[in-house]
């Protein structure tokens, strides 16, 4: 009796020990996983959906279903690598001017007239094989009632899955909001595309760099500055180098040699080293010109026929008589 | 009768040599199988890869599925996803925010409060709307479908007299519990007919409460009755075992359950590295086998006939799991074709991997040896 009590008191003494070697351990993984360092390496490749006024844009926390702009308004789209859910630094290169993309569309009675800005994003955030365009802008003329959804489908043809916008006017032709998981710094190799592979039509006539920076309101001129990407602390995971931009080109061959900071480790090859310096000047983008339509810009090229469809259909049917047949030799 | 000897010897020997001896799959392979197609449904909402995988899975069932009680269940559960699928897309047309452009017709629409700016009930159904409601109730009524498929072609209490030693007293519970299900039902019928043979209320509220105490005192009398013919018999005895035995055991399988836990957390939350989550997963299920081991030394009983796992149980398994590694493994690497869109809609392809995964699970309807309750013509 009294050896089995002892033998109790050894086995709870051991217990208590390993438990707390358990929480020990657990609260070390927990720490681990919850380092903000980890928390920021993730990051999303989506349209961004954005409400423009005379201040600038606003990141929309609503969806565009379930919004119903104002005559007058602006609404932009954006394509971009996000890291977050604020959309931060990702607003349209292009100003909130209704009244320069509506100029030539007149009011009408019982329609309303919203702006519409698309825009592609960068080169350097495009999927694997993929160019954005330029950018577009439209005014649509809706009943009272449409949404930004409605809106938007006037201004592009758009490709949804599960709620979520992913595509307008077939790009990305595929994917929808993927995570982006960036590996820590030395990787960057990863997430940035050599600069000078992607070809992407450059529809903007680069301004001068000095026009970045100055917060003034743009007047309607057509290459419009971006007032709004000039902060200089924007939390870019995504490699900003673009192909379309001969400044970020030049910068680029400039910066090689004096590499010390980015890359601890000596033997980082220069497409990896050039991703930090170019990210650093992200403000220093020229706005990229719109071009304004008339109608919808649709997707080119249309979706796979239905041969694989019928040939499926054919497999199921074939599989199902077998089964059929088995059954039937079952029960005889 | 020494001439006829030899002949009967030689035309019975190369037909037994050519048909595999009839006997039990180990239920384990079939459970691997199933849930292997199960999770390569749960990755995709390709209507044709979904499809294919039902009719792969009905054609294994109906190829070696016993002629016991619970082989039969498979259409049952066919149905279940019929309905579920029905279930689906009437949500979708009530709930659902609108997909699309394709209007078919108009649902009138009851205004909700502002607190509920994100929920409509009602208003346009578009056939995009529709279209995407189907696929996931396919997918779903295609998981469901191969649950079924490995519960009509394992044995339940084969599966149970398989669970691992450590386990062993649970298993016993169940297996008791589903053996006395049935008697309970018998018990309410004879309380009943008593009743009513008395002129007694047999419905309404008395007759239910009147008829409840008599078989909850029957079901008593039988457990006690069991558990003595059991304690009789050398139920529950266990073996000595010291005392840093029963520590591991227990901290082994707490840690397998603290680590599968955090495990489980970093490999869903995307903010996490990939390889903390594998190795911490990892972690967990290591602890968990040794865990599983060392609490399993404590019955010291051998088991009676064994089901053994030889060469169609590894295939089997394979078989099914190999469809869940490719269509994890295309999903991952983003190819096209998992995903069909709805909108704009556009007509399903047949992914080539994937399918050709699929239609490798349809291997153990030939691969397996036949149930031995199922004579062949």
């Amino acid at each position: 009796m009294l050896s089995l009590r002892q033998g109790n008191l050894v086995c709870h003494r051991a217990a208590r020990v390993l438990l707390a070697g358990l929480l020990v351990v657990v609260g070390a993984f927990v720490a681990l996983i919850a380092t903000p360092q980890n928390a920021s390496a993730m990051s999303y490749r989506y349209w961004s959906y954005w409400i423009g006024s005379d201040s600038g844009w606003a990141y929309s926390s609503w969806g565009p279903a379930s919004l119903r702009p104002d005559d007058g308004s602006v609404e932009g789209w954006r394509f971009g690598v996000s890291s977050g859910t604020t959309g931060a630094g990702l607003q349209p290169r292009a100003t909130a001017d209704f009244d320069r993309i509506c100029a030539d569309t007149p009011a009408e009675d019982g329609l309303k007239r919203v702006a519409v800005i698309i825009d592609p994003g960068l080169a350097g955030d495009a999927p694997d094989g993929e160019s954005p365009g330029g950018l577009w802008a439209m005014c649509v003329s809706a009943p009272p009632s449409a949404t930004g959804a409605d809106i938007l489908r006037s201004a592009a043809s758009v490709r949804t899955q599960a709620g979520m916008v992913c595509g307008l006017a077939g790009y990305p032709a595929r994917e929808c909001a993927v995570v982006l998981r960036d590996e820590p710094e030395d990787n960057a190799t990863q997430e940035s595309p050599t600069p000078t592979t992607t070809t992407a039509p450059s529809p903007e006539s680069t301004p001068p760099p000095s026009t970045v920076g100055t917060d003034t309101a743009p007047t309607s001129s057509a290459p419009l500055p971006t007032p709004t990407r000039s902060s200089p602390a924007s939390p870019s995971a995504r490699a900003t180098a673009s192909s379309d931009e001969p400044i970020g080109n030049a910068e680029t061959e400039r910066s090689t040699p004096p590499i010390d900071d980015a890359s601890p480790t000596g033997s980082v090859p220069a497409a990896t080293s050039t991703n930090a310096p170019t990210r650093a000047p992200a403000a220093t983008e020229p706005s990229p010109e719109v071009s304004i339509v008339a109608a919808a810009v649709t997707a080119s090229g249309s979706g796979p026929g239905p041969l694989m469809a019928i040939i499926g259909v054919a497999a199921i049917a074939v599989i199902a008589t077998l089964a059929i047949l088995q059954r039937r030799r079952a029960t005889q | 009768m020494t001439l006829t000897r030899p002949e009967i010897t030689t035309t019975v020997t190369p037909s037994v040599a050519r048909r595999p001896l009839a006997r039990w799959l180990h239920p384990g392979a079939w459970w691997a199988w199933a849930l292997g197609l199960a999770v390569a449904a749960s990755r995709t909402t390709n209507p044709l890869v979904l499809g294919l995988i039902i009719a792969v899975a009905a054609l294994v069932v109906f190829a070696r599925r016993p002629r016991a009680p619970w082989g039969r269940t498979f259409s049952a559960f066919l149905v279940l996803g019929a309905i579920i699928i029905a279930i689906r897309i009437i949500v979708q047309m009530l709930l659902g925010i609108p997909i699309g452009t394709t209007v078919l017709f108009t649902l009138p629409t009851i205004g909700l409060p502002d607190v509920f700016a994100g929920i409509q009930i009602g208003g346009p159904v578009t056939g995009e709307e529709i279209l995407a409601g189907a696929y996931e109730g396919l997918r779903l009524a295609t998981i469901l479908a191969c649950i079924g498929a490995a519960n009509s072609l394992a044995s339940p209490a084969r599966l149970l007299a398989s669970v691992p030693a450590a386990l062993y007293e649970a298993g016993v519970a169940i297996v008791i519990a589903v053996t006395f299900a049935p008697q309970l039902i018998a018990d309410v019928r004879r309380v009943r007919a008593a009743r009513r043979l008395r002129g007694r209320p047999v419905r309404g509220l008395r007759g239910i409460t009147a008829s409840v105490m008599p078989v909850l005192e029957g079901a008593l009398d039988r457990s006690v009755n069991l558990a003595a013919a059991m304690d009789s018999r050398g139920y529950g005895r266990r073996a000595a075992r010291t005392r840093f035995e029963r520590v591991l055991a227990a901290g082994a399988l707490l840690g397998a359950l603290t680590f599968g836990v955090i495990g489980t957390y970093a490999v869903l939350d995307a903010s996490v590295p990939t390889l903390v989550g594998v190795t911490v997963l990892s972690v967990a299920i290591a602890a968990g086998v040794i865990g599983m081991r060392v609490a399993g030394r404590r019955t010291a009983r051998t088991r009676y006939r064994p089901d053994p796992w030889g060469l169609p149980e590894w295939l089997t398994a394979a078989c099914g799991l190999l469809p869940a590694l490719v269509f994890i493994g295309v999903g991952i690497a983003g190819a096209p074709g998992l995903e069909t869109s709805v909108d704009p809609a556009e007509w399903p392809q047949l992914p080539l991997l994937p399918t050709l995964a699929v239609l490798c699970a349809m291997l153990p309807a030939w691969l397996t040896p036949e149930p031995p309750d199922r004579g062949r013509p």
